[in-house]
């Protein structure tokens, strides 16, 4: 349904490619969540999905169409979110901008209306229909951007960062439809920088970084393909003068275990480790902080946990 | 004081970054000087104006065609690029590409309201002249009607040129600033074009708009049917013909290259 081939792109006048012959395909029924840091290319690929932007070379299709030469069939199979906030009319109400927007789609009058009508119930938006745009929130805002892609009921959506900067209760009607469109068998491409939001939505996720897609897989295979484990130690009161304390600490597990992140969080210190962990050498840093020892535990990393070591400059 | 000094210095290096709307601003202003000499002669002459006695002599009459349709020049070579600009600012210029409506559809119809508003204001304009001031118009309605029609049409392929390079470029197109200009001095929107000297006539005979303000001003004030003023309407018609397929055609290159460079919504 959403299927990228060797796509290259490049702005013109910057010397490196801003996406590195990125290649992916996501099936319906799925979720999948493209992460990355900042400018790695999470946006470019969406506006390249949608045809916004042409790729310098490759292939991209919706639906078996191609985006750049069957734009309009691909795009009749196409719900899009965009990242930014600031996409309708401010003086129409919301109601009247998803009636511009899905008659423009090409819905027929009778359709539109009913359509307008579910759609909104949907994202909770029915008692603000309405009022005029410029007076929604953010989080009204972000639902009546998600309203509008699911006007057509499309085979695939597109959605650039559509839960950030908004409340709890509107992230979860987000994540809800979302939950919703999957079992519904859509194809989603979702880019996020909430990783717990990743975690609990997406069936596969890709990571991007300067523009190249570093790993594509299921989360069970993003955390075990890093052998990587999490040990915190938590104390029940600050430790004196631990920030100091740290750096010695990091130098030592560093030459003695393969450790990739030492960190202190509040009054707990966080081990971040691949393979097995000297027991004696952590025992003899705990007692080394003469403070009383609340909890020790060891988790799986989770998806931040991940995402931080993939983000790193030297990771390739 | 200090502070008056970084706004001044702050307005002054915004100013200086801003050259073609720099240079442009100088010149209109030059422009802007020429045109009041000309118009200066022609007031000289008197209360009888010879030069406009085929327009029926009326120099209100005279002007007030001019300026209304000035405003439909303007419109018609800023609407389309106006619509894009706004569109881009509003956030809504990429959802409508989006959705599956034709890209020349999508710019008529965003076009459409400046237009009507354009029409209504010269009606308003029009209704002004005869009640308030009295001017005697004798309008053809027909006549008056396609005169309008195809001049806005023989620009609006004009007016989408200059938005497929505004798409691009960004910044202010010296298309719509040339045409606007030329048409002010040239095509005898204040003063008669026999006021001009011999070569500043041959190019004013050379703009479509020259044609279209005289068939306009005939059939506004003199009452001169389709048929009187056929061989300006063919020459806008032939005008559009070329102008209109051209525009769209520079618009969807316009489209295609900001495409490329990922700049769609940039402004």
């Amino acid at each position: 349904m959403i299927r990228l081939e060797h796509v290259q792109y490049g702005y013109p006048g910057k010397s490196a490619f801003s996406i590195c012959d990125v290649t992916f395909a996501s099936e319906p029924g799925a979720v999948f969540s493209l992460l990355g840091p900042n400018g790695a290319g999470k946006t470019t690929l969406i506006r390249i999905l949608s045809g916004l932007i042409l790729p310098t070379q490759g292939t991209a299709s919706i639906c078996g169409f191609d985006v750049a030469k069957e734009g309009y069939k691909a795009r009749a199979c196409l719900g899009l979110v965009l990242g930014d906030e600031r996409t309708f009319y401010y003086r129409l109400s919301g109601k009247q901008n998803l009636e511009f927007f899905g008659g423009l789609g090409g819905l027929s009058r009778g359709k539109l209306k009913r359509r307008i009508s579910d759609v909104l119930g949907q994202v909770g938006l029915e008692d603000s229909a309405r009022l005029s745009f410029m007076k929604y929130s953010t989080g009204m805002r972000k639902r009546l951007n998600l309203a509008r892609a699911l006007l057509g009921d499309p085979e695939v959506y597109l959605l650039d960062e559509p839960n950030s900067g908004i409340d709890p209760a509107s992230a979860r009607t987000i994540r809800e439809i979302i939950g919703e469109l999957r079992r519904r068998g859509r194809t989603i491409l979702l880019t996020t920088h909430y990783m717990e939001e990743a975690e609990r939505i997406s069936n596969r996720i890709g990571f991007l970084k300067k523009g190249s897609l570093l790993k594509v897989g299921e989360l069970s295979e993003f955390k075990s393909g890093f052998h990587t484990k999490k040990l915190s130690v938590l104390f029940r009161v600050p430790v004196q003068g631990a920030t100091e304390r740290l750096d010695p600490i990091c130098q030592r597990l560093r030459q003695e275990t393969v450790c990739d992140r030492v960190s202190l969080v509040d009054n707990a210190i966080e081990i971040t480790f691949n393979g097995s962990l000297d027991m004696n050498l952590l025992l003899s840093i705990i007692t080394s902080f003469d403070s009383e020892v609340s909890t020790v535990k060891l988790d799986e990393p989770s998806l931040e946990d991940v995402f931080v070591r993939m983000a790193e400059a030297d990771y390739v | 004081m200090f502070k008056l000094y970084l706004f001044l210095k702050r307005s002054l290096i915004t100013l200086l970054s801003y050259r073609t709307a720099l240079v442009l601003g100088i010149l209109g202003s030059l422009v802007g000087l020429l045109q009041f000499s000309f118009m200066g002669r022609f007031l000289t002459e008197g209360n009888n104006f010879p030069a406009i006695k085929a327009y029926g002599g009326n120099l209100l009459g005279y002007l007030i065609i001019g300026t209304a349709f000035t405003s439909f020049v303007g419109v018609s070579l800023n609407s389309f690029q106006s619509t894009i600009r706004s569109e881009q600012q509003m956030g809504t210029l990429e959802y409508l590409l989006i959705s599956n409506t034709r890209l020349e559809l999508l710019l008529t119809y965003s076009g459409l309201m400046n237009f009507v508003s354009a029409f209504v204001n010269v009606a308003v304009l029009l209704g002004a002249v005869v009640w308030v001031f009295h001017v005697p118009l004798s309008i053809n309605v027909p006549g008056t009607i396609l005169s309008m029609a195809l001049t806005i049409t023989a620009l609006s392929g004009i007016g989408l040129m200059s938005a497929g390079i505004i798409i691009v470029t960004k910044v202010g197109d010296p298309i719509t600033w040339v045409f606007t200009t030329l048409t002010g001095l040239l095509s005898g929107v204040l003063f008669p074009v026999e006021y001009l000297p011999s070569y500043l006539k041959t190019v004013s005979l050379l703009l479509p708009t020259t044609h279209a303000l005289h068939a306009l001003r005939m059939a506004i004030l003199q009452n001169a049917s389709v048929s009187d003023i056929s061989s300006q309407l063919f020459l806008l018609a032939g005008i559009s013909f070329i102008t209109v397929p051209l525009g769209f055609a520079v618009v969807r290159l316009g489209f295609d290259r900001a495409r490329k460079s990922g700049s769609l919504a940039h402004y």
